[in-house]
């Protein structure tokens, strides 16, 4: 799951601001208290007389789909099945959640689809022609490639990708024997553009991140930008509703007409690709109508801070001689041997303000800094973070961004004003991350928020898709990576699969990838450009899948190994909420299924690497909750199970109160100061450019793109009400009461083609192209198509809809940027 | 005692968890809903009705037996299996019903379903409640508010969660009720008031 591995990793990299912001949280949090409600959690298999007076058992499950919600149910057993879920009623009545799909898992545990033992592909790859082998013969059989690979190729030459389908710890130890081998990872990336921008601005370390999920029953407003909140979310919006209910204005900015949006106060549709204008926009409408919020501006950001005219950086005491300069750092980095955190503010060389007395100084000392102004200070020209702002957004007038994004002038300054009038509440999807360009609508949002001061307050933080503390809470999912001769092996981004192919090469050196072990995803049916996925594995030696169900990817396997179902092992969930809890094991896994931690091991034991991968799931559990913050927090592998959730959050935490933030500055930054990539293959960045917030065309889905006079329609697509990417698409419970892969079609584009509601389509580029039905509906953006994604081939009439959007990328992050897409529709 | 239920289709997001729960606790066939969502128009699921942008509208009305006071089925029940209990639940008795369809063919709400052949599941043993109730060839079935769980003190299975928090539920003759409290002073209606079936099931927009 890249979003933790990148954690993780990182916290390696940034140790020092990692740890000043887990201190920071430590304190604020105190000692752990256990959540009150969750005795009611039923959990540890309490056995209750049934209605009929059988014997039913129930456990608490976590469901860790991709969704994010993370939400704990109970799961009952009767003679020893999986008979239903049922909610986990909460004391907290907002925070009780089970969604439609959460009510299906027993399905899904008994689905026909489930992969039930072991099998070797008997035809051609993607034939599904299966013949079952004993797990002495599949081990072997992926240890002997994998030990071919390695000594002819060398360590590389091993991947292991593993996917979002399981947002729980125990992928990592999959991590552990990659790190033993000095594996390639492959990272599936997806949501990351908005993810690395915030990271970049607000944590530089700790992934995601956001104050308690009741924090916004103090907003004022909430924002909604690009969120399908009441679908992709909905586990959440009862929050939503009951800030609604105590006065909260909700506004809406998505090009559709979401659900979401029919529910707002006002809706913003606005152009898709646009969203980074229209904030700066609305920010320069709040700063010149005297709205900023001077003093979070001052105290909680980089507003004040002196940037060189020469360079960019920020003026520091060794710059005027007053401190010795220190070592060169480049950003945040997943590279391991590439980057540290060497701009951190220890105090040794602090950067440099301008006091209201005219007097320059420490950041550290100088109480009142000025936020505005250009200086000579020792012979060196510097302007504010702040004047260098809105010098970068002063070209984005209400007109220039009334006429970018077609949204009224009236209308983004009547938002504006209601932004500024917070606390409002961020309440960001990934609608505009899946872009090319996904990065800079995120940093522009942030900026907004931080000029507005709408961040680091009650009611006012980052929601949505963004609101989750994993990383900050004791639970240390890297902990298995740590022992005596770990390697760091390439990680390279799905997106970069093709020119690996091709050059033979990442970062510089030969790699060529032999063996490709795949666990907890469905890249096939989930992520862009699945031919060219299809084409990398067709160039493997052996391609190894473990699932608990059939999907795409895994019918495209040499070798599949069979993997439980969720509720059939015991594991826990790190906070997505602020609570830790535990999965318990409530049936024994079904058929040959064995746990990940079993997989690993076997693996481990037949690549001779017995001694490094012989831990239990205990062990494994123990080990990722044994830490200070954790032990801070009550927080142990020991204790969760006795008590079976932990609450590692205060009920009113809110993330980056009192001006203070987990970032090399300690501040908001909305100036970046040395950015650097996620990961670096080679890229230059363009520092001055990346540094504030700017605008720049979508990669492919723009009408001054040549491929338009072709294809002149852009393809946005959405997460389904049946499905969290490709899982559940085999309940028939859901299968009955949602309709199939659909496109939706605004009547004008429709008519234009001819097109009827209920015809089937054909959409279309030179990528590939997939047959649905069409629903003529005019929620949707005229010039825009909408369909979901994520869910495998035989849903579809012809073709797959993975087939169309491209692997566009941006040098700072490489996401699946599936929106930025342009595509033809005819009747099919 | 007047058990019913109140539905704000104005909070509405359409997930059809409420359908998902009743259909699996109440152990339903394959095919076999008693409750369905329908759009505030007519119009296809999940699509909106009007002109982008200014004029869309778009809407949920989950829809079950309203446990009419003027129940046409029971009226057109020849067996008396379809009953207005004392609680105000409409219910049918498996062991009176004929499967004659006469109820089916009366209730303006399309509520009530026919199993016709043997029900057939995805898994060869029951799934959710215990005490769901069987489900025969030959009978027609329908939203009873879950009897079974009544009978243990239970709420009904779409009060399961719905996700929205759309639902109330309560005895509409007690001003103390959960449903009583929430739908005082608000505008409530009902579905096809035209029927003049004086529906239990109140709507608020």
């Amino acid at each position: 799951m890249d979003r933790q591995e990148l954690n993780h990793l990182s916290k390696g990299l940034s140790r020092r601001s990692f740890l000043k912001g887990a201190a920071a949280v430590t304190v604020a949090a105190g000692a752990g208290t256990l959540l009150p409600g969750c005795s009611l959690g039923q959990g540890g298999g309490q056995a209750t007389p049934g209605a009929k007076g059988a014997v039913e058992e129930v456990f608490q499950g976590i469901c860790p789909g991709d969704c994010g919600g993370a939400c704990a149910m109970n799961v009952h057993v009767r003679d020893g099945k999986i008979v239903k879920t049922s909610k986990i009623a909460l004391d907290d009545p907002l925070m009780t959640r089970l969604c439609q799909r959460g009510l299906t898992h027993a399905q899904r545990v008994y689905a026909p689809e489930r992969i039930k033992y072991p099998m070797r592909r008997a035809g051609e790859r993607g034939d599904d022609q299966w013949e079952q082998i004993t797990w002495d013969e599949a081990i072997e059989e992926v240890c002997t490639h994998m030990k071919a690979a390695q000594a002819e190729y060398g360590p590389g030459s091993v991947a292991f990708f593993c996917g979002t389908g399981n947002l729980g710890p125990d992928q990592y130890y999959y991590a552990r024997l990659r790190s033993a081998l000095g594996a390639t990872n492959i990272m599936g990336s997806a949501d990351m553009n908005g993810l690395y921008m915030a990271a970049l601005m607000v944590t530089r370390g700790p992934y995601l991140h956001g104050s308690s999920l009741n924090s916004i029953l103090q907003s004022k407003n909430i924002f909604l930008f690009s969120s399908n909140a009441t679908t992709a979310n909905h586990v959440k919006w009862s929050y939503v509703l009951e800030a609604r209910e105590r006065g909260a204005k909700l506004v809406v900015i998505d090009p559709n007409y979401t659900v979401a949006a029919s529910k707002a106060d006002i809706w913003v549709p606005l152009r898709p690709g646009t969203d980074a204008a229209l904030y700066m926009a609305m920010t320069k409408v709040i700063i010149d109508e005297g709205l900023a919020d001077t003093d979070y501006l001052t105290k909680g950001t980089v507003a004040p801070f002196l940037v060189k005219e020469s360079d960019g950086r920020y003026l520091r005491y060794s710059d005027i001689g007053l401190a010795e300069a220190a070592e060169d750092g480049a950003g945040l980095s997943l590279d391991g041997a590439a980057s540290v955190q060497a701009d951190v503010d220890d105090g040794s060389n602090p950067i440099v303000v301008m006091g209201a007395d005219g007097v320059h100084g420490s950041s550290l000392e100088v109480a009142d800094p000025v936020i505005e102004g250009s200086f000579e200070i020792e012979g060196v020209a510097v302007k504010t973070a702040y004047t260098l702002l809105q010098e970068r957004i002063a070209e984005w007038t209400v007109e220039a961004a009334s006429e970018l994004c077609e949204v009224d002038p009236e209308v983004i300054r009547e938002v504006a004003r209601i932004y500024a009038d917070g606390p409002t509440m961020n309440y960001p999807g990934f609608g505009m991350d899946h872009w090319a360009q996904g990065p800079w609508p995120y940093h522009a949002m942030f900026t907004m928020a931080f000029v507005a001061g709408n961040f680091g307050k009650p009611g006012a933080s980052v929601d949505g898709s963004m609101q989750a503390n994993m990383g900050i809470t004791g639970v240390n999912v890297g902990a298995a990576l740590m022992f005596e001769g770990a390697q760091q092996g390439f990680t390279v981004y799905s997106q970069q699969l093709g020119n690996v192919l091709e050059s033979g090469q990442w970062m510089g050196f030969p790699l060529t990838v032999k063996t490709l072990f795949l666990y907890m995803g469905n890249p096939l049916a989930s992520l862009s450009d699945r031919n060219a996925l299809k084409k990398f594995i067709d160039s493997l030696d052996h391609f190894v899948v473990v699932d608990s169900v059939m999907s795409d990817t895994v019918r495209y396997a040499d070798l599949v190994l069979p993997a439980p179902h969720w509720f059939e092992v015991e594991t826990f969930l790190p906070s997505v909420l602020p609570t830790v809890r535990i999965s318990e094991q409530a049936i024994p896994p079904l058929f040959e299924a064995k746990s990940d931690i079993d997989i690993a091991n076997l693996l481990g034991e037949g690549l001779g690497l017995g001694h490094i991968m012989n831990m239990t799931a205990d062990e494994f559990h123990t080990i990722c909750l044994d830490n200070e913050v954790a032990a801070g927090l009550g927080l142990s592998w020991e204790a969760l199970r006795e008590q079976k959730s932990i609450q590692v959050l205060p009920d009113d935490f809110v993330f980056g109160e009192n001006y203070t933030l987990p970032t090399p500055t300690g501040k908001a930054e909305f100036y970046v100061e040395n950015i650097g990539p996620m990961i670096p293959y080679g890229q230059v960045l363009d520092q001055e450019l990346l540094a504030l917030p700017h605008w720049q065309p979508p990669t492919e889905a723009w009408h001054t793109n040549p491929l338009y006079e072709k294809y002149p329609l852009t393809l946005i697509t959405y997460r389904d009400k049946a499905r969290v990417n490709s899982m559940f698409c085999y309940s028939p419970w859901l299968q009955e009461i949602f309709p199939e892969p659909m496109l939706d079609i605004n009547p004008v584009d429709a008519a234009a083609r001819g097109i009827a509601n209920g015809d089937s389509v054909r959409i279309e580029n030179d990528r590939g192209f997939v047959v649905v039905k069409a629903r003529v509906n005019p929620a949707v953006r005229p010039g825009n198509l909408w369909t979901m994604r994520g869910t495998n081939q035989e849903r579809y009439i012809d073709g797959h809809y993975a087939t169309l959007p491209a692997n566009h990328v941006n040098d700072l992050v490489n996401s699946n940027s599936c929106n930025d897409c342009l595509v033809q529709v005819t009747k099919a | 005692m007047r058990l019913a239920m109140a539905i704000d289709v104005g909070k509405c997001i359409g997930c059809k968890a409420c359908l998902v729960a009743c259909k699996s606790n109440n152990n339903l066939p394959d095919g076999v809903w008693w409750s369905r969502v329908d759009m505030n128009e007519g119009q296809d699921a999940e699509a909106a009705v009007g002109t982008y942008p200014h004029d869309l509208s778009i809407g949920f009305v989950p829809t079950t037996c309203q446990h009419c006071d003027r129940a046409p089925c029971v009226a057109a029940c020849g067996t008396g299996a379809s009953q207005k209990l004392e609680n105000g639940t409409v219910i049918i008795d498996p062991e009176l019903c004929m499967g004659c369809q006469s109820c089916i063919v009366a209730c303006p709400y399309e509520v009530r379903v026919f199993i016709d052949g043997a029900p057939e599941y995805q898994t060869d043993f029951p799934l959710g409640d215990e005490d769901a109730p069987a489900h025969e060839e030959g009978k027609t079935g329908k939203c009873d508010f879950c009897a079974h769980r009544l009978a243990r003190g239970a709420e009904p299975a779409c009060m399961e969660l719905c996700l929205a928090r759309c639902r109330v539920w309560g005895d509409l003759d007690d001003p103390q009720s959960d449903i009583s409290r929430y739908i005082a002073g608000k505008e409530t209606f009902s579905l096809l008031e035209e029927e003049g079936t004086s529906p239990s099931t109140v709507y608020i927009r």
